[in-house]
Formats: C-alpha cells, sequence, structure tokens
C-alpha cells in the first residue's frame, strides 16, 4: 500500500523496508516500470493508451516516429561535379559562331540542342522538271505564274517552313496580289505533278491535293458563320434545345406507352387464367413447392416427380403449373422444363406434343416465387415478392378491404395460399397502375377537350359537340381504348 | 544534362527592350530586368567634350553620334578600319544624361530628347518587298505639309529611332548600368513590329559595327509578349506609352498586313487628364517648381512657394509636368468595366488626391472619363490651342482588336479570340481588362473570347522583355542568332533573315 502511495508520487522506496514481501514487491514493480518503459514512449506519439494496450507491444505498422533528418555525411561523398565555363559551336549553324556556356567538365558530346534543327522536306523542283512538268500543268490560274514568281513563293516556303498563314503575309510579288489560297493551290498542284511524274508511291500523293474551290467555299461559308448576330446565336441555340426537348419527350411517351400496353396485355392473360380457375377446372399442386426441392430431400423429389408425371399422363390436370405459382423445383431435375408462362392455347399445344421434353420457351416467365429461388433453406413466405414500396400503404389498403388480414404475409403459408397471395397482390398492383393511367389519360383528355373547347370558341364556329367516340374513350376502359387509338 | 528536363541553355545574353518611354535591360534567362529607365536623354548646353563619369566604366566603343548623324543615312556601307580604331582609341565621349538619378533632378540649359520620334512614311512597294520610306516628319513640322493632307491614306505613321545618338546613349547607359562589356554578350533586341527595313538595318549596323557584339538578334515585341504569356499564336495588344497596336502572331511570327494601330495609349490618356485637369481649372505644378507647400482643405487653391529655377528648358518642363500628371493618371483612373454609363459610374467611390503642389480634391466621374476616350473616341478632349497633328481619327480599342482579327484568315480568327494578350503598361489602369473583353463579347459572340492579361504588374509592364529573356536562354535559340561573321559576309541584308 505504502509502496504504492510512493509509486504513485514516484518516490523512492521507503529506505528501511518493514518486511521482505515489500521489498520484493517494490522491486517486481521497479523492474515492470523498466519494461514497461518502451510503450511508455510510444504514448508520447499521441496513442490513446486503450488502443496501445490493444495493439499490444508489436509497433503499429502506421506509427511512424517523427525524427529529424540525419545530417548528410559530407565526408563520404565524392567531390562536387566540376562545372566549366566552355566555349561551344553548335552543328545547327552554317558559320563558326562560338558561344559560351556552364557544362560538366566531363560532358565532352555535341551541342545538345542541334539534334533539335530539322529542316523541312519540301518537294522541290529542278530546272529540267519545270520546263517538262510544271510548266504543263493545267489548272485555271496555272497561267498566271511564272518561273520567277513560282521561285518567289519557294523561297518563302523554305524561309518560314511551309506556315502558309506567314507566307500568305510576307508575299509581295511585283503585278500580282495572292490569297493563300492561290498559293496553296500552286504549291500542291506543283507537288502532285512532280511526285506523279517521279512515279511516286501512293501514298505520298495523296495529301498533296488542294481543291480551291472547296476551300474558299469553305471559308466563305465560315465568314457567314462568324457574322451572326448574338441574337442570331441565341435563337439558334434555344431552337436545338427546344429540338431536344422535344425528341426527350417523345422518347419518354412511347416508352410510357409501351410499359402500358404490356400492363394491359399481361392483364388480359391474368385475366383468362382468373377465369379458367374460376371454372374449377382442376384444384391442386400443393404439393410440389419449390421449399420441397430446395430441402434437397431427393426421395421427396422423385416421389414428387414421379406424382407429377402420374397426373401429366393421367391428363386429369388441365391446369398448367405456371397457374399454380411455379410449384415444379428448380432444375434439380429434368421433368420440370414445363414452361410455366406460356400462353394458354401454346401451352395446350406443347402439353400435347410432348409432355416430357418439352422444351422452354424463350419468353418463358416463371412465377415470381419461381424467379426469386436460391439455395438452402428458407421459409417460403421469405419469397413473397415485397409490392412496389410506392403502393404499398394502397396495396395494403385495398387488401384489408378485401378482408385480407396479414397484408405483409400470409397467415397460413402453405404454397397454395402464397400463390394466391402473390396473385392477390399482383392484381391490386396492376389495378393501382392502370388506374393511374386511365387518370392521366382523363386528364390529357380534359386539356384536350378545354383546348378544343377554347379554339372552338375562338374560332366562334357553330357549337359542334366533342366527337362520340372521344367520349366514348373516357369511358369504362380508357387507357385501352385511348391506347388502341393513339397505337393503330 | 540538365538542360534536356527546361530546353534551356545560358550564353549570357543581355536582353534590351527600348520603349518610347521606358528602356528595359537585363540579363537574358532572368524575371525581370536589371535596370529600366526613361527612354529620355539629357544634352547639357555646353556640349562639349567631358570626361566620363569616374564611376561608370567607359565602353571600349560607342562613339556618340558617328554613324547616326545623317538621321537616316545608307546602311551598307563596310567598317573601314580606321573609323574602328577612332572608335577604339575614343575614351571620351559627350555628355549625356540618361537614368532617372541624371534625368530627374533638375540642371539648368538641359534639353530632354527621345530617340524615338513620331514620323510620317510612306509605304512604297519595291521588288519582292514593302519598304516604307521615312521622311522627317515630327509632329510640329506636320502642319507645315498641308499638301500631305488630301493623300494621308497613303501614310504610315511610325514611331521610330529618328535621333541615332540620342539612341546609342541609351544603348551605352544600359551596357554601363549592366556593367558589362558589349563586345562579350550576345544582344537581343525587341523592336516594335512595325519597324520599317531601314530602322532595322541600321540596328544591326549599330549592333555590330559600333558596339561590335559578338552575334545579335532582333525579335518583334509582339511576338516576345506572346511567348512571354506561354503562346506562339496570339493576337498581341499592346497598348504601351505611346502607340497602342493589335498584332496577330502565328507560330512566332507577326503578320504585318493585318497589324492596326494607332497613337493612342498611355501619353495619350495623360494628355486627356491634363486637359480635364485644366477644364476643371486645376494648375498642374510640377514638383521641381515646389518649394514649399502647406496642407490646405479639398478643392481650396494651394497655398505653396515657386522655386526658382531659372533657364529651365521647355522639354525638362514638359517632362517634368508629364511626370505629374501620369502619377495622377496611375493613382486615380479607372476604366469603366462595361458601357459608360454616367448614373451608375457616379455611384462608384470617389478618390482624393494630392497634388506636388498641395491642391487636392476628390474625383469621381471624371476617373472615368478620363479614360473613356480609349474606347469611345467621342469623348475625347481637343486641344484647342495645339494645332491638329495630324494624325488619323481614333477607333476604340476593342475596334482595332477586331479590325486586325478579321483582317486574318478565317481560320485563324478562332484561334485568336481565345489568346488576346494584353501588354504594356496602359493595359495597367484599373478595368480595362475587364473592358476589353466585356466589349470583345458583345461584339464577336460567334467566338469564344478570352482575355490572357497576367497578373502582376511587373509581368505586363516587362512582358517584351520577359518574352526576349526566354528565347534567348533557350538552347534551341542559338542557332537562329546573326553572328559577326554573318554580317561581314552578307552585311545589313541579313536583316532578311530575321523575320
Amino acid at each position: 500500500m505504502n509502496g504504492d502511495i510512493r509509486d504513485i508520487l514516484q518516490l523512492e522506496p521507503a529506505g528501511d523496508p518493514s518486511a521482505a514481501g515489500g521489498v520484493t514487491t517494490s522491486s517486481i514493480r521497479k523492474a515492470a516500470r523498466a519494461s514497461s518503459d518502451k510503450p511508455k514512449d510510444k504514448k508520447s506519439d499521441g496513442m490513446a493508451r486503450e488502443l496501445l494496450s490493444l495493439v499490444g507491444g508489436a509497433p503499429p505498422l502506421v506509427l511512424v516516429k517523427k525524427k529529424y533528418k540525419a545530417r548528410p555525411n559530407f565526408s563520404k561523398q565524392t567531390k562536387a561535379a566540376e562545372w566549366v565555363w566552355r566555349k561551344f559551336s553548335n552543328p545547327a549553324r552554317t558559320d563558326k559562331l562560338e558561344l559560351q556556356h556552364w557544362v560538366k567538365a566531363t560532358d565532352n558530346e555535341d551541342y545538345y540542342f542541334a539534334k533539335f534543327n530539322k529542316p523541312l522536306e519540301m518537294v522541290r523542283y529542278d530546272d529540267a522538271e519545270y520546263e517538262s512538268t510544271v510548266k504543263q500543268l493545267k489548272y485555271p490560274g496555272a497561267s498566271s505564274w511564272t518561273r520567277e514568281e513560282t521561285d518567289y513563293l519557294y523561297s518563302l516556303l523554305l524561309q518560314y517552313d511551309l506556315r502558309w498563314y506567314v507566307v500568305a503575309d510576307r508575299y509581295a510579288w511585283e503585278g500580282s496580289v495572292r490569297s493563300i489560297d492561290d498559293l496553296k493551290e500552286r504549291y500542291y498542284a506543283i507537288s502532285h505533278a512532280l511526285l506523279t511524274a517521279r512515279n511516286s508511291a501512293a501514298p505520298e500523293l495523296t495529301s498533296y491535293v488542294f481543291n480551291k474551290a472547296h476551300e474558299v467555299e469553305r471559308k466563305k461559308n465560315l465568314e457567314i458563320l462568324y457574322a451572326r448576330t448574338k441574337e442570331q446565336i441565341d435563337e439558334e441555340e434555344k431552337l436545338f434545345y427546344e429540338l431536344k426537348r422535344r425528341e426527350a419527350k417523345e422518347e419518354r411517351m412511347a416508352k410510357e406507352r409501351e410499359a402500358v400496353w404490356h400492363l394491359l396485355r399481361e392483364n388480359e392473360h391474368k385475366g383468362i387464367a382468373v377465369q379458367r380457375e374460376l371454372a374449377g377446372l382442376s384444384a391442386s399442386g400443393g404439393l410440389l413447392s419449390g421449399a420441397h426441392a430446395a430441402a434437397g430431400g431427393h426421395a421427396v423429389v422423385d416421389k414428387n416427380l414421379e406424382k407429377l408425371k402420374k397426373r401429366k399422363i393421367g391428363g386429369s390436370s388441365r391446369r398448367s403449373l405456371s397457374e399454380d405459382g411455379g410449384s415444379v423445383g428448380p432444375a434439380t431435375s429434368g421433368a420440370n422444363a414445363e414452361s410455366p408462362g406460356l400462353t394458354s392455347s401454346a401451352r395446350k399445344k406443347s402439353r400435347v406434343k410432348d409432355e416430357l421434353h418439352a422444351t422452354p420457351e424463350p419468353d418463358a416467365d416463371p412465377s415470381p416465387m419461381m424467379r426469386k429461388m436460391g439455395a438452402g433453406v428458407f421459409a417460403r413466405s421469405q419469397k413473397i415478392p415485397p409490392p412496389k414500396a410506392l403502393n404499398l400503404a394502397r396495396i395494403t389498403e385495398m387488401m384489408h378491404e378485401l378482408g385480407v388480414k396479414h397484408t405483409a404475409k400470409p397467415h397460413m403459408p402453405t404454397a397454395a395460399v402464397c400463390d394466391k397471395f402473390v396473385e392477390l397482390q399482383t392484381n391490386c398492383q396492376i389495378i393501382l397502375e392502370i388506374k393511374k393511367a386511365s387518370d392521366r389519360l382523363d386528364y390529357e383528355l380534359d386539356k384536350l377537350r378545354a383546348r378544343a373547347r377554347s379554339v372552338e370558341r375562338d374560332a366562334d364556329a357553330p357549337d359542334t359537340p366533342v366527337p362520340a367516340g372521344r367520349k366514348r374513350g373516357s369511358g369504362a376502359t380508357p387507357a385501352a381504348g385511348s391506347l388502341k387509338k393513339t397505337r393503330i | 544534362m540538365s538542360t534536356a528536363t527546361y530546353g534551356g541553355d545560358e550564353v549570357s545574353a543581355l536582353v534590351f527592350d527600348i520603349g518610347s518611354s521606358t528602356s528595359k535591360v537585363g540579363y537574358a534567362g532572368e524575371d525581370t530586368p536589371k535596370a529600366v529607365f526613361p527612354s529620355w536623354v539629357g544634352y547639357p548646353a555646353t556640349n562639349g567634350v567631358e570626361a566620363m563619369d569616374v564611376d561608370e566604366p567607359a565602353p571600349a566603343s560607342g562613339s556618340g553620334g558617328l554613324v547616326g548623324e545623317g538621321g537616316s543615312g545608307d546602311g551598307a556601307d563596310a567598317p573601314t578600319p580606321d573609323v574602328v580604331a577612332a572608335k577604339k582609341d575614343r575614351r571620351q565621349k559627350p555628355l549625356r544624361y540618361v537614368g532617372e538619378t541624371e534625368l530627374y533632378p533638375w540642371k539648368p540649359n538641359v534639353e530632354l530628347k527621345n530617340p524615338l520620334k513620331d514620323c510620317v512614311g510612306m509605304s512604297v512597294r519595291v521588288y519582292g518587298q514593302t519598304h516604307i520610306k521615312v521622311m522627317r516628319l515630327a509632329n510640329e513640322a506636320a502642319t507645315e505639309s498641308g499638301a500631305l493632307t488630301p493623300i494621308r491614306d497613303a501614310f504610315v505613321f511610325l514611331r521610330i529611332v529618328e535621333d541615332w545618338d540620342a539612341y546609342e546613349a541609351l544603348w551605352d547607359h544600359a551596357f554601363a548600368r549592366l556593367r558589362v562589356e558589349s563586345s562579350e554578350h550576345p544582344l537581343l533586341l525587341s523592336e516594335p513590329s512595325w519597324n520599317p527595313r531601314e530602322s532595322r538595318e541600321k540596328l544591326i549596323e549599330l549592333a555590330f559595327e559600333t558596339y561590335d557584339v559578338p552575334c545579335f538578334y532582333l525579335a518583334r515585341s509582339a511576338v516576345l509578349a506572346a511567348f512571354a504569356s506561354g503562346r506562339s499564336t496570339a493576337l498581341v495588344l499592346d497598348s504601351g506609352g505611346h502607340m497602342t497596336c493589335a498584332v496577330p502572331v502565328v507560330d512566332g511570327y507577326v503578320l504585318k498586313k493585318a497589324l492596326q494601330k494607332q497613337p493612342y495609349a498611355g501619353n495619350f490618356v495623360s494628355n486627356q487628364a491634363l486637359l480635364h485637369l485644366t477644364a476643371q481649372g486645376i494648375n498642374v505644378t510640377p514638383q521641381y517648381l515646389v518649394s514649399n507647400k502647406s496642407a490646405v482643405d479639398a478643392g481650396q487653391p494651394p497655398r505653396f512657394d515657386l522655386r526658382e529655377r531659372p533657364n529651365t528648358s521647355a522639354s525638362y518642363h514638359k517632362l517634368a509636368l508629364d511626370r505629374a500628371v501620369d502619377e495622377f493618371k496611375e493613382t486615380v483612373c479607372h476604366v469603366s468595366e462595361t458601357a459608360f454609363n454616367e448614373t451608375a459610374l457616379n455611384a462608384r467611390p470617389v478618390k482624393n488626391y494630392e497634388f506636388p503642389d498641395g491642391y487636392n480634391n476628390i474625383f469621381g466621374i471624371e476617373r472615368f472619363k478620363i479614360t473613356e476616350s480609349l474606347f469611345k473616341p467621342s469623348y475625347m478632349l481637343r486641344d484647342s490651342q495645339q494645332p491638329p497633328d495630324g494624325n488619323p481619327a481614333p477607333v476604340s480599342i476593342t475596334q482595332l482588336v477586331q479590325n486586325s482579327i478579321a483582317l486574318c484568315d478565317p481560320d485563324l480568327r478562332s484561334q485568336l479570340y481565345p489568346n488576346v494578350v494584353l501588354t504594356g503598361a496602359s493595359t495597367l489602369l484599373p478595368g480595362f481588362a475587364d473592358r476589353v473583353h466585356h466589349e470583345l463579347l458583345s461584339a464577336a459572340p460567334g467566338f469564344k473570347t478570352k482575355i490572357q492579361a497576367a497578373g502582376q504588374t511587373t509581368e505586363r509592364r516587362f512582358s517584351p522583355w520577359i518574352g526576349g529573356s526566354i528565347l534567348a536562354s533557350l538552347g534551341t535559340f542559338h542557332q537562329m542568332w546573326v553572328s559577326k561573321e554573318e554580317y561581314a559576309e552578307i552585311g545589313v541584308n541579313v536583316e532578311k533573315r530575321l523575320h
């Protein structure tokens, strides 16, 4: 106790140890303190003690202790590189000018920058070629060029490395006014003719083609483009954006229409299925479920398969498997190849043809639960696809109205119940979407009608009623009616 | 080799940029000129040949006025040995005052001269070359030659070296300030973009014959300004002391046919400021005439004592007055950032300014009115006492830029509008760059317009010099120098090689 207090106060242990035990504890503590000196040092780096204790004695990887950079050891280094003020001549120059610069004494190579001196390679003519080739040129302005003027042009081109703007700017030949295009035409025509005469390779030739009329026209158009006023530019921009906007709108409308059309078609198909069920043609299929197959009991699967085959062969069931909500297990066996999403007529046909070896149709649409099937054990009700979050509240409300108490999951999730539940949910959703589409169309129709009315009023025409067809269109199935009209 | 990284290779070249109002000289490779001094030379009345000042090392060469005496002598005569010997021999030269410390303090009977003069030239087209025949016509002489008026369009207005004696004095001073021997250093000299052939030949001759430089180069100041802003293609709007010009530069070459210039720049603004002040009844007294002054309230007449300054030359007084007005201009004047709108500008804060004689007042709308004449010539005040100087009617600076670009090839225009480089001290008037940009935007809506104006004052003032400093320290440039050998071979005709 006394030793602890002394430790805390960082005092020397009492001079006269009263008990041997006290001595031992304090000596042990001392040793511990000595051994814990290292962590203490690390603590000064700004690491929390708790963290330090977690990290333990090992040095953390990211922690780098700040240190002053060691002084460079000059004694070990070699002598400083020697630099000398030396004369040099530039090989790129034609004369013997000698300038001076600082270089490393060891540096004895040629002038470094001389290699950047790249003279231009131009197709040039000699006397004979001028007579034989250049003089024979037959483009419209060729006759106005003399040999002297052509030489002058070439001297300028050489001096200014084919910088046409500069050459055209400096060009001053007594008695002739040449535009940049005249000069280019001359040069390219000569180069082309010379290369052709020399039987040069084809790829070079193509780069020596110059169409002056085209250039002049292009520049004229550029001038017109540049001469536009601010208003014109703004208007053009506005029109451009308007076009973009309209295109986007058209695309969106087409997409919406497509969606609604798809919805209706699906609904039609579902409606047939429901009718058929109402007719009570069959009522079974609760036995086979995804859960069974996924559970992996081979015996069970085999038994089920046998049952399925028996039933199919017996023809007792005309009801499609899909209407059972995809009760066949996933691809664990080959017998479930029967596609569940076919239209009824196609389904009938395929079933008649080959019950066991039916190939899956490309547009096969497995039931929502089938689609969601994954590996491992799961509860059936877990696999019920949740309705769209947007419509969730309204679907719940609708189901309550229909007397379904448990709207999130069926109370008794057998396969049949689950399938029915999903079907109900989907139907609710479809109804809601149809309602939405119909509302929108109603609204648009109203708008159009209002506009028509105002137009009629403006025109002061005799009062004509809105066409009957349109009125009917806004009736019981507004979406379908108007859509068909617009699509056809 | 370390040079490989930045392409530089120092050969201890010198760079001179002798402007119409200030000269900038220094060593290539540095970022600012070593010495900046006014381009004025003071001639004492005695004009006797006196010994040079002891602290100034006398250049071995540089006899004043030996070559340039004739004004426009034919340049091609080869140096005779005895002339060279005479030059080498002469350790004495007539006394000239150059540099602020010699020039600005008052001295009696000192005539000041600016070596660059206004000239009327006539462009003459000779075989393959456009020559400009310089006629010795200074401002004052323009009136007597009434005959010129009907064919004025054929004349070009130049600001070129006229007084070669004074010009040499500037070079002498430059070498003295840099403490170098002219024969040991390559020399790069900037020249105005419209420098006529005769003038260039003369400069080449001066460099090789009088100063014996090992190699020499003449570069257009617009090209150098474009280089200083990191561009080889640009439209350089240079508004300096005397001339405002818009010069298209393509690939490091000036397009001479599209060059536009007018003698309305800093001096013109100063003159306008003076006219505005006079119109307000403010009399500007230069500092050298004020012996003491006492504080007065704003707008009250000044209370000061005139200093007795007998035998002051008119040119000295003019320079002193100009300096006083320049100070006022640089402190107070402002360019309206958008079109001139008096009510809006009246709401802007006013500025207080005290003149050398103690008179002080606040300046509001005048600040903008003075500079507005650069952009709207109709705001220009005319001096009723001064005879018409024969200068062409001014156009707006923006119009100058537009005219210049319109003269270029259509393909070039879209490259020039986004690269309008501002240089020259007059562009440092606050609001100048904004105004040019604003006007160009509305004048050329079909282009992307961008003004490249260096933010630093020194960079803007010295950009031709900085460009020269960059150019002369490039390793690849050293093949371009005109060497003494080349000059000996071809003579002044070597000018053709310097684009």
